[in-house]
Parts: structure tokens; C-alpha cells; sequence
């Protein structure tokens, strides 16, 4: 009896010391939503106060000054045809990975895998200069082939992952009933692999809205600027009108939170997919 | 005669795989390994950029980029960068992970909130952590004057002694969450009767951690070791979009040094040697973390 009280209390503060340690780590996102919402003058002068009112004054206001519909309109627009062009380009790919067998199938791979571990810095140069040379810089469909391209080793390496679990008779019956590899594909795996398509979806979603290297260099032209870019230039001419900047985050920051919250499963799955290695 | 039907059959098959591969390739080979060669041929010219001819100059730049202090400084700068974020992610983040997947109500709730600031661009980060550590509005410097210890009260950002620290803190916030994730997975699929045993055999939690947790997430903690280290040294967007380097070089980084040697001081070639230098150590780096694994596995 005795112990299991002690039992219960350990479980408190574990639950006690973990949601402290929450409020602590969620106070920077709170706090943005919370100062979105205030005056500048109520900024300056208590950080910590709650607003007054739900005065969206400050996200309209950021949303004009900054031509933020203009930018949120190509980060929307790039980001849709990078997910669409990375599914279209890793899944077919990944397929033949994970389900047949060829020579060269390892190599090829392995060509692939190092690509994970290039950093965009060793390619910033001639990305930056041949698009210049073929007129693809401000190209809102460079940046979408560019970030297709690199994304490439990441989204095979998932999806095959994916369609590595399915049993191997699945094709093989499939195949006595004379269907070609195109029909096996189209038909039954990627129908299948649906939930590790929507994961592959979520993340190129994550990585396309976040990205900031690449569209510092390709997309100059305040007309072609996207969202990561054009908050940093924002806050930078922004210096003293904090609430606007505010503003501006919650702006940029409200699609991906809708997303994740609805999209938990496929980022859980994702994430762990990265863990396992093979 | 039947010869001739399987070679058909398996010119067949190789076009086949071809097909579905091809797309894919195209796109990865023109634009990941044809600039990275590109890059590479552009460090060994003098290159400006502009001109239509360049002369072939060997290893000039990366002599140049050897014997150059701002290298070395960020080469320094990188190296704490690295460490520092493997101190402050990869014990506090396990520690973490197995609170959370210790806890009898709302795990699920912990895990999808303790995510939360991964979600969070870089780039929303470096804004929103730019006003964490001002020294105007910033609210650690409000909870130090409240406390009268006004004296530690500083521009965060602005301080050569505490700016890299400071960026430590703010990249480390945005990645903990999937590196969360990743021990999270590893913990569950551990057995609960290894813990049982060791419990009957009087183990405290201290002995459990270090004698049953950490062997068995082995692979996971590997793993997570690994992309840290390598994601730092790739880092870049929350550096750049704060302090661009500075104050003083403080905060200036291998990332951040080729950004800044390409595309505002023009010295292309450099440019381009940093970034070949710097994809040999993040490959070096993994491949040996991925021999390290497979002798330690084997043993």
C-alpha cells in the first residue's frame, strides 16, 4: 500500500517537472503570438504582459508593408510544385530500390546516399552562376528544380524505406498476371505506400517553407523574395517597430503549425524513418 | 533461338529500371553533382565572376584560404559551434525523450508540444531569438533587472563573448525536437523486461539509465550523434540571418565565411575552395562515423 502512494508521487513530479520544463521550451513560440498582438509602446515597456485585446492590427499592417501577400504567394506557389516534383521524381525511383534486384543497384545507391552529406555551400557557386548565365535567376521554377534536385537523396532514402516493408510476392503475383513493373507500380505500391508518400509530403512541405540559403541567393527581386527571406530583410528594416516584426513571424509561422498539428503521424514517422539507418 | 528471347528480355528489364530511375538521376545529377564539380573547377581558376575567360591556377585559392586568418577564425568559430551544440542536443534530449516516454498521462501531448520548435523555421527563429536577446525589449535581460542582477543584463547578440553561446542556444532549440523523436522510437522498442530484471536485482534509476538505456539505443544515439555534428557544421541560416558573422568575426563560421567570400567580397575561387573543403570534412566526418559503427557493432 505504502509503496504505491510513494509510486503516484514520483509520477507527479515527473508530470510537474516536464510540463515546466514545456513552458520553458514553448515560452519563445507563446511569447511571439502573445507580442503579435500588442501595441509597440506595450512591448517596450512590459514584454511579459498578455494582450490586451485580440488587435490584429499588427499582422494586417505587416502584411501590407511588406508586400508580405507577394511573398507568401511564391512560398506557397514554390513550395506546392516542390513537394509535387519530389514525389513524382523519388517514388518511382525508390520502388526500384527497395523491390528489385539489378546490377549496379548498390552503387547506384550509395552515388545517391553522399549526396545527404553534401552541404549547399560546395555547390553555391555554380548553382549561383549558372542560373545567372541562363536567365534562371528570380526563376520562381529554378529554385523548384534546385530544391527537387538536392532534396533528391533524402526522399529516395525514405520512400525506400517505405516500399521496402511491403512482401516481395506482392509483385511477384502481381507479375504472373502479366502486368508490367509501370502497372505494378502505379497500381498497387504506390496506392499502397500512401502513408509514406503523405510523410515524404510533410517534410518536403517543412524543408521547401523553411528553406533560407537558397532563395537568399536565387530569389533577389523583392517581387520573387519568399517568406524565410523576406521576414529577415523585414525585421533588418524594421529595427525599432517590434510589433510589426511580431506580426510578420506569426504571419510565416501559422502554416507550418497548422500543418504539423494536423500532419502529426506522418512527422512522427518520418523522423523515426531517419533514425533507422540500413 | 532462346538466347535471343532473354537477352530481349533482359534489354527489357534494364529499360525498365532505367525509366524508373532516370527522372530522379536527371534531376540529382544536374543539380547536385554537376555543380559540385563545377565548384570544383572553379577553385582551381582566378575567376572574377564577370569575365568570360579564367586562368587555370591550381591550388592557389586554397593556399589563399589556408593562410588566411578569417579561415582559421572560423574554422575555430565552427569547431565550438559543432561541440557546443552536441553538449547542449544530444544527453539533455535523451534525458528528455525518457521523461517523457516515462510519464502515465498525456506522453502523447509531451511529444507533439516538445516538438513544437521544430517546426519553427530557422530564419522565424533568428527573428524571434533576435528579440529574445535584445537588449531593449529582450525578456532575459527584464527577468536579470528584476532580479537585480542588472549587471549581467548585455546585448546578446552584440557581445564577441557571448554571441556564439547565444546562437548555440537558439540553433539547439529549433533542432532538439527531432532528434526527441528519434530517441523516443529507440526507447519504445526497448524491452520493459530488461528494466523488470534489473529492478528485482535492486538496480536505481541512475544504474538503469547507464547500464540498460544506453546500450540498448546504441544505434539510436549513433545515429543522432552523427546528424548533429554534421547539421552544424552545414549551419547557417540562424548565424547569417542574426549577425551575419559578426560582431567581429565572433560569430563567423565556415558557412558563413564561404557566404560572404562568394557573394560580398567576390572572391569567387575562395569561395568555391571553402565550399569543397567544407563538403570534405561533413563526408569525412561520415564515413567515419559509419566505419566507427560497423567496427563497433561487430565487436
Amino acid at each position: 500500500m505504502r509503496e504505491k502512494s510513494t509510486f503516484k508521487i514520483k509520477d507527479i513530479v515527473l508530470w510537474v517537472v516536464l510540463f515546466i520544463l514545456l513552458i520553458i521550451m514553448v515560452v519563445p513560440v507563446i511569447w511571439t503570438l502573445f507580442n503579435a498582438f500588442k501595441s509597440n509602446f506595450d512591448i517596450m515597456n512590459n514584454p511579459f504582459s498578455l494582450p490586451k485585446s485580440l488587435d490584429f492590427s499588427n499582422i494586417i499592417g505587416a502584411w501590407k508593408l511588406a508586400k508580405f501577400s507577394v511573398n507568401l504567394k511564391n512560398t506557397v506557389f514554390t513550395t506546392v510544385f516542390i513537394v509535387v516534383l519530389t514525389i513524382i521524381l523519388a517514388c518511382p525511383a525508390a520502388y526500384v530500390f527497395a523491390q528489385l534486384k539489378f546490377k549496379g543497384r548498390e552503387t547506384l545507391f550509395y552515388i545517391l546516399f553522399i549526396g545527404l552529406s553534401i552541404p549547399n555551400q560546395a555547390i553555391i557557386i555554380s548553382v549561383f552562376y549558372r542560373m545567372k548565365e541562363l536567365g534562371l535567376l528570380n526563376s520562381l521554377w529554378g529554385y523548384i528544380f534546385l530544391m527537387a534536385g538536392t532534396g533528391m537523396p533524402f526522399a529516395v532514402f525514405l520512400m525506400r524505406n517505405n516500399y521496402r516493408d511491403f512482401p516481395a510476392e506482392l509483385r511477384e503475383s502481381a507479375k504472373i498476371d502479366g502486368a508490367s513493373e509501370w502497372r505494378i507500380f502505379l497500381n498497387i505500391f504506390f496506392p499502397l505506400g500512401k502513408a509514406g508518400v503523405m510523410t515524404l509530403a510533410v517534410f518536403t512541405f517543412i524543408s521547401a517553407w523553411n528553406e533560407y540559403m537558397y532563395p537568399l541567393v536565387l530569389l533577389i527581386s523583392s517581387e520573387k523574395q519568399v517568406v524565410s527571406t523576406a521576414i529577415v530583410a523585414f525585421q533588418a528594416s524594421m529595427k525599432s517597430n517590434y510589433a510589426y516584426v511580431f506580426g510578420a513571424a506569426v504571419i510565416s509561422l501559422i502554416p507550418s503549425m497548422v500543418i504539423y498539428l494536423l500532419m502529426q503521424r506522418s512527422f512522427v514517422q518520418g523522423v523515426s524513418v531517419g533514425a533507422t539507418k540500413g | 533461338m532462346s538466347s535471343l528471347v532473354t537477352n530481349k528480355k533482359k534489354f527489357q528489364y534494364i529499360g525498365t529500371i532505367v525509366s524508373f530511375l532516370l527522372p530522379a538521376f536527371i534531376f540529382y545529377i544536374v543539380f547536385m553533382i554537376y555543380p559540385i564539380f563545377d565548384t570544383f573547377k572553379i577553385s582551381l581558376t582566378n575567376w572574377n565572376g564577370i569575365s568570360l575567360e579564367s586562368v587555370f591556377i591550381g591550388l592557389k585559392n586554397y593556399q589563399t584560404l589556408l593562410n588566411d586568418k578569417y579561415f582559421w577564425n572560423s574554422v575555430v568559430n565552427t569547431l565550438f559551434w559543432v561541440v557546443m551544440q552536441l553538449l547542449i542536443i544530444a544527453l539533455p534530449t535523451l534525458v528528455l525523450s525518457l521523461m517523457i516516454t516515462k510519464v502515465k498521462v498525456g506522453m502523447s501531448f509531451f511529444r507533439t508540444a516538445f516538438y513544437l520548435p521544430a517546426i519553427v523555421s530557422f530564419s522565424v527563429a533568428a527573428v524571434v531569438w533576435g528579440k529574445i536577446y535584445d537588449p531593449q525589449i529582450g525578456p532575459i535581460n527584464s527577468v536579470l533587472n528584476a532580479l537585480g542582477l542588472s549587471f549581467l543584463a548585455k546585448n546578446w547578440l552584440g557581445d564577441a563573448n557571448t554571441v556564439l553561446p547565444a546562437l548555440v542556444v537558439a540553433s539547439s532549440w529549433v533542432q532538439y525536437g527531432a532528434y526527441m523523436v528519434m530517441y523516443i522510437t529507440g526507447l519504445q522498442s526497448i524491452d520493459p523486461q530488461y528494466y523488470e530484471a534489473a529492478e528485482l536485482d535492486g538496480a536505481n534509476a541512475f544504474q538503469k539509465f547507464w547500464k540498460i538505456t544506453v546500450p540498448s539505443l546504441r544505434n539510436s544515439i549513433n545515429v543522432v550523434i552523427s546528424l548533429i555534428v554534421v547539421n552544424a557544421f552545414k549551419g547557417f541560416s540562424m548565424v547569417w540571418a542574426t549577425t551575419q558573422g559578426g560582431p567581429f568575426y565572433k560569430s563567423d563560421l565556415i558557412s558563413t565565411y564561404i557566404y560572404r567570400e562568394g557573394f560580398s567580397s567576390g572572391k569567387i575561387g575562395v569561395s568555391a575552395a571553402g565550399g569543397i573543403m567544407l563538403a570534405i570534412i561533413i563526408v569525412g566526418t561520415t564515413a567515419a562515423f559509419n566505419i566507427y559503427r560497423d567496427w563497433s557493432s561487430e565487436r
